[in-house]
């Protein structure tokens, strides 16, 4: 199974090695590659810092870039498990951040609303397209990000994740068929 | 079971399906699968028009700014010194594990758990090895004395006999010692000579002698003519007579002088006068029953009354029988001669 994006340009062997090495010019190339789409998954995971974070994630990745075996298709899934990793992190550090602010603040009351995803929706330009994910559960609007943004496969995507294989079809088919149900009740624009 | 309905189990598992009451009829795997890739009809146009809207806003392609330590790394390039093991780890920690065998093999580097379990190796290896040399030099009795004397007490209460230390017997104090000529009460002349080791003393019970009046019985004729015995009243005189030699020590050693004990260890022993003297008793039960049963009673031993319910219960019994061994009637009268 292809995916867009998921071919590597270029000759990914020859690359890595000279990754390995410490040459500039493969540590460009592989950066070129997953850049964006790592930036693109992290804005559409509420990443307060997307590009800081994927400079973040290419730094740890190249740091032990010596220790990889593997093709174009298994080192796009171990970027993209930093990728994760780092964003998890990120969002235990600001959980902790919001939370000693509120306990300050409010009392120890905490704000309902803290939520790095609700942000990121917010933040979304299209109002509509932020309601409709809306609908989805954490896990869901993940899987379909990876699916979607990331253009990984389902089988990068249970192992990014950590779930099974036909968990991960599931969350995405019902994901997705939420999306549906919703569209359909929304009123025709006139 | 059904792919469906391992699908509807494994999102029960995962339990944050919120939709789990609606229907799901709507969209089946292939066809999901076929929006995911933007293959689909013109039925999920719309399901496809949002996903792609989606994908616009967060600009998966557009480029990434670049910071200055990873720009560093992508001008000059950086030959990447071989991963060190905390590198190792924190690969494994940020990174997933690979997927199959072929990628990444970060399994070189130690994990925690590995040296967790050579950590607990080496130390049951140590523990071992320690109890086993400890072992054979209790055995051969070449620990220090103080602890082959522990040990050696400690294992006899399983029944093991090991060494014990022997103490060195010593010589009699020089009389050119300070401690020979400091003034005491109860340290030997100078010129006490050295006293072997003497078998363990008799009792001091054995040592008491004891005066018992035999029992006198006259015949006597009562007025009418038949002939009853009369038994004169026996006194029992007790009389604890002390060793001559106050002096002289259970152990056979002269008091105040210095002896050696059975488990060759020297000691001083004080004058009996310094002594504290165990208050004896007579068992006035015993004594009535005709026994000769002595208690000696100690401070703190309890079985002074079980010994006297003892003796009453055998007096008790040997009345029953009927049968005194010393006589019918007897007025026992104990006296010890104050000293």
């Amino acid at each position: 199974m292809t995916h867009r994006g998921q071919e590597f340009p270029g000759d990914f062997a020859v690359t890595l090695a000279g990754a390995q090495g410490g040459e500039p010019q493969a540590l460009r190339d592989l950066f070129e590659w997953l850049g964006p789409p790592i930036a693109g998954f992290l804005r559409s995971r509420g990443a307060t810092d997307a590009d800081g974070t994927a400079n973040e994630v290419f730094l740890r990745a190249f740091r032990t870039v010596q220790t990889f075996r593997g093709d174009a298709y298994q080192f796009r899934t171990w970027v993209f498990t930093i990728t994760r990793n780092l964003l998890i992190d990120e969002r235990r550090r600001a959980a902790r951040r919001v939370e000693l602010v509120f306990d300050d603040l409010n009392g120890g009351r905490r704000d309902p609303a803290g939520d790095a995803e609700e942000d990121a929706l917010a933040a979304l330009g299209d109002e509509r397209v932020a309601e409709l994910l809306r609908q989805l559960s954490p896990e869901q609007r993940e899987v379909i990000a990876l699916r979607v943004i990331a253009d990984l496969s389902i089988d990068q995507v249970a192992a990014i994740t950590g779930r099974g294989y036909e968990a991960v079809k599931a969350l995405q088919r019902r994901g997705l068929a939420a999306l549906k149900r919703v569209i359909e009740r929304e009123p025709v624009p006139r | 079971m059904t792919g469906d309905d391992v699908s509807r189990s494994a999102m029960h598992d995962d339990g944050h399906d919120r939709q789990d009451d609606g229907p799901t009829c709507e969209l089946d795997d292939h066809t999901a699968e076929q929006v995911l890739r933007g293959l689909t009809s013109s039925e999920h146009a719309a399901l496809l028009e949002v996903l792609t809207a989606w994908r616009d806003q967060v600009q998966p392609g557009a480029p990434v700014a670049v910071g200055d330590e990873l720009a560093t790394w992508l001008r000059d390039g950086c030959v990447p010194a071989r991963a060190t093991p905390s590198e190792h780890r924190e690969a494994m920690i940020n990174g997933s594990p690979p997927v199959d065998d072929n990628v990444i093999a970060i399994t070189d580097a130690p994990s925690r758990r590995g040296r967790a379990r050579r950590v607990v190796v080496r130390l049951a290896a140590a523990s071992a090895a320690t109890t086993i040399l400890s072992s054979g030099l209790a055995a051969a009795g070449a620990l220090p004395s103080p602890v082959q004397r522990v040990v050696s007490r400690a294992v006899r209460v399983v029944g093991i006999d090991l060494p014990r230390p022997e103490r060195p017997v010593l010589a009699p104090a020089p009389t050119s010692t300070s401690r020979a000529d400091a003034p005491s009460t109860t340290a030997p002349p100078p010129e006490a000579p050295f006293v072997a080791p003497r078998p363990p003393a008799t009792p001091i019970v054995g040592a008491t002698a004891e005066i018992m009046t035999t029992q006198t019985t006259t015949d006597t004729t009562s007025p009418d003519g038949t002939a009853s015995a009369t038994t004169v009243a026996p006194t029992t005189s007790t009389t604890k007579e002390r060793p001559d030699d106050s002096r002289r020590d259970d152990t056979g050693g002269a008091a105040g002088q210095r002896v050696t004990r059975r488990d060759g260890c020297e000691s001083k022993r004080p004058h009996a006068e310094e002594r504290p003297r165990a208050k004896r008793q007579s068992c006035r039960v015993c004594a009535k029953a005709g026994g000769r049963r002595w208690l000696s009673p100690r401070p703190g031993h309890a079985r002074r009354s079980v010994a006297r319910r003892d003796c009453e219960s055998r007096a008790a019994s040997t009345e029953r029988r009927g049968a005194p061994s010393s006589a019918t009637t007897t007025t026992t009268t104990t006296s010890a001669p104050k000293p």
